[in-house]
């Protein structure tokens, strides 16, 4: 067979590298010096070396938000994985016509932008919205319900954004695992629990593991769910650097960027130490 | 009197597609090694998942050492299975896989390290704990299958088609090897295999299935010497399958000539099908009368020859025979066909 010819897989590559490094690269380099310049409410910021930006970031109101964006999103992979991972894994269990119909029903959202969807809810929600109407018709409700501008709606806002992430790596893992094992493990005396602690969960960590981030991640970030479902009374990350660019502290707002970056390289670098794969990431 | 250690009674199972098994019926005795015979599709699997309690019965009963265990889960039944495909646990090295078992129903560490390791050598792989499955051949994942089933020291083992991803020369030794193991462990073993040379070679006893029934059940040398089937015949060995009318019980009529053949059980005028296997058939110049056919094809293969004969009702007959001894006969000839009573069977037709 005829050797590969390595030049030439660079020259196809050559498109793809190049677009990375101008439209990420670059930009991520600029973000991350302009974190480390002065900040001037008129230009942006100036030609100075500094480590305020990050000294700023250190004030305690800041750190109580990232602290809560860290546990919104927490808790919203957490929900996600109770729900999506059961699903995922009895959606490979079912006969592949009732699967490929639940495919489409979990690709359809995706059809429409995750911002409208969610202004969908934010109508459904609201106190003289379907949901509070039905009810009150019917009876079963005095007063409206709140549901609109609670904690508890914005994680259901970002399960319901969220959950495709955590449903198809669960069902990719649990598609690849091999029936006769957990026949084999009943057999050798396992009881169903026995049996999925033993055989099931441990064979398909890849896709629980992959789930979690590709959850985790945008969890972290997601503004518009906590300004449409939280009403702007809880804030994340993602919400700050939008408040933020309002005064303008350019070099601000690209230290918490940067501060996001390294939060989301840490939890990429965790993920390969559990022995998660960049390849069980592509859920597409 | 042998003593009944599983029994299956009146099996039968229904996957919503029509009936996998119509009706299985089978004592199994202690320490004898039974296979399940039959074609794909038959039902060898689903029988044996039936009696693991992997697979739950539409209707009859299963009964284990007297007790029935029908509604019993898997891992209360003191039965073992070798998977076909092994189903060792990729995530586990050797050692772990063998003491799987082991460690759930609570075996001490250190027990559990020397059975393992016993094991081990008994299987002659010694040293190997620490692989992991996808470093092992075909060979040694069959083996250490085996072992994590035969650790647990069940009453009956049971074996889906457990030699039939190997090769052709590892497939006879491994035959050597658990019919040795068999009788070493004293251990009740339930085979499935399709391959009829397998099951002759190995088995105590054969149960022919066909279409979710057993066919027929007997020693390998009743199942060989006396189909009770043209299915059975047809399925084990070579054979010439011969339609005839019955004359009275110990003659036939074929193709018009007097034939003698135990009849036992039929009556008179009734159509049947002799079987006669290829390498009973002898023949001979045709001198006078007797059943005789012409020579259409002579094939020489090494060890053997094969000679095509030809009846006056059309149908070839194959005949079978040790190359040494040369026979003249040639393409052409008419030669006369013979063999021993004994050595041909009557079954009905279906």
């Amino acid at each position: 067979m005829k050797k590969r010819d390595a030049r030439k897989d660079y020259i196809l590559m050559a498109p793809m590298a190049l677009w990375a490094i101008v439209f990420v690269g670059l930009s991520m380099v600029y973000i991350i010096a302009v974190s480390f310049l002065k900040s001037n409410n008129a230009m942006g910021f100036t030609y100075q070396v500094t480590g305020e930006n990050y000294a700023k970031l250190l004030n305690p109101t800041y750190l109580r938000i990232l602290l809560s964006s860290l546990s919104q999103a927490l808790c919203a992979t957490v929900c996600c994985l109770a729900v999506g991972y059961p699903f995922g894994y009895l959606m490979a269990r079912t006969k592949k016509k009732t699967r490929s119909v639940l495919m489409i029903l979990l690709m359809a959202p995706f059809w429409t932008n995750a911002l409208i969807r969610i202004y969908g809810w934010r109508i459904l929600l609201m106190a003289d919205g379907p949901i509070n109407l039905v009810l009150t018709k019917l009876g079963w409700i005095q007063e409206p319900l709140k549901m609109l501008y609670q904690e508890g709606t914005v994680i259901f806002g970002l399960v319901y954004a969220l959950i495709p992430f955590m449903i198809l790596p669960s069902y990719t893992a649990a598609e690849k695992l091999d029936r006769s094992l957990i026949d084999a493990s009943r057999d050798l005396g396992a009881r169903p629990w026995q049996s999925f602690i033993t055989i099931i969960l441990p064979l398909t960590t890849s896709g629980i593991l992959a789930g979690c981030l590709l959850v985790f991640i945008p969890a972290i970030g997601l503004f518009f769910i906590n300004d449409l479902l939280g009403g702007g009374k809880l804030i994340n990350v993602g919400n700050l650097i939008k408040d933020v660019q309002k005064t303008r502290d350019l070099p601000l707002m690209a230290a918490l960027g940067v501060v996001l970056l390294a939060v989301v390289g840490l939890l990429l670098y965790v993920y390969q130490k559990l022995g998660g794969k960049s390849s069980d990431l592509n859920v597409f | 009197m042998m003593e009944t250690i599983l029994a299956l009674d009146g099996i039968k199972k229904d996957f919503g597609e029509g009936d996998i098994l119509k009706e299985i019926s089978l004592q199994v005795y202690k320490g004898e090694f039974i296979t399940l015979l039959g074609p794909s599709g038959c039902g060898k699997t689903t029988t044996l998942r039936v009696i693991a309690g992997l697979e739950e019965p539409t209707a009859g009963r299963v009964s284990l050492m007297g007790k029935d265990v029908t509604d019993l889960p898997p891992d209360k039944r003191s039965v073992n299975t070798v998977f076909q495909n092994y189903a060792l646990f990729p995530h586990m090295n050797v050692e772990k896989n063998i003491g799987y078992g082991l460690r759930l129903r609570g075996v001490k560490r250190a027990d559990i390290k020397k059975k393992v390791d016993d094991m081990l050598e008994m299987l002659q792989l010694p040293g190997y704990q620490k692989r992991m499955p996808s470093q092992l051949s075909g060979g040694q994942r069959q083996r250490v299958a085996i072992a994590r089933a035969i650790v647990l020291e069940p009453c009956v083992l049971l074996l889906d088609e457990p030699l039939g991803a190997l090769d052709l020369q590892l497939r006879r030794q491994m035959q050597e090897e658990l019919k040795k193991l068999q009788k070493h462990l004293g251990m009740t073993f339930v085979y499935i295999t399709h391959d009829q040379e397998e099951a002759l070679n190995m088995s105590d006893r054969i149960a022919v299935m066909r279409e979710g029934r057993i066919e027929q059940l007997g020693t390998p040398e009743d199942i060989y010497e006396r189909p009770a089937t043209v299915f059975t015949a047809g399925f084990i060995g070579q054979t010439n399958l011969i339609a005839c009318a019955v004359l009275d019980t110990a003659a036939v009529q074929i193709c018009g000539v007097r034939v003698p053949a135990c009849a036992d059980g039929f009556s008179a005028g009734e159509q049947a099908v002799l079987s006669l296997r290829t390498e009973r058939v002898r023949y001979a110049p045709a001198l006078q009368g007797g059943l005789t056919g012409i020579v259409r094809e002579r094939h020489y293969a090494g060890g053997t020859r094969r000679t095509v004969i030809r009846l006056s009702s059309g149908q070839d007959i194959l005949a079978v025979s040790q190359s040494e001894g040369s026979d003249d006969a040639r393409e052409g000839d008419c030669v006369a066909i013979h063999w021993k009573p004994d050595h041909a069977a009557l079954v009905r037709g279906n």
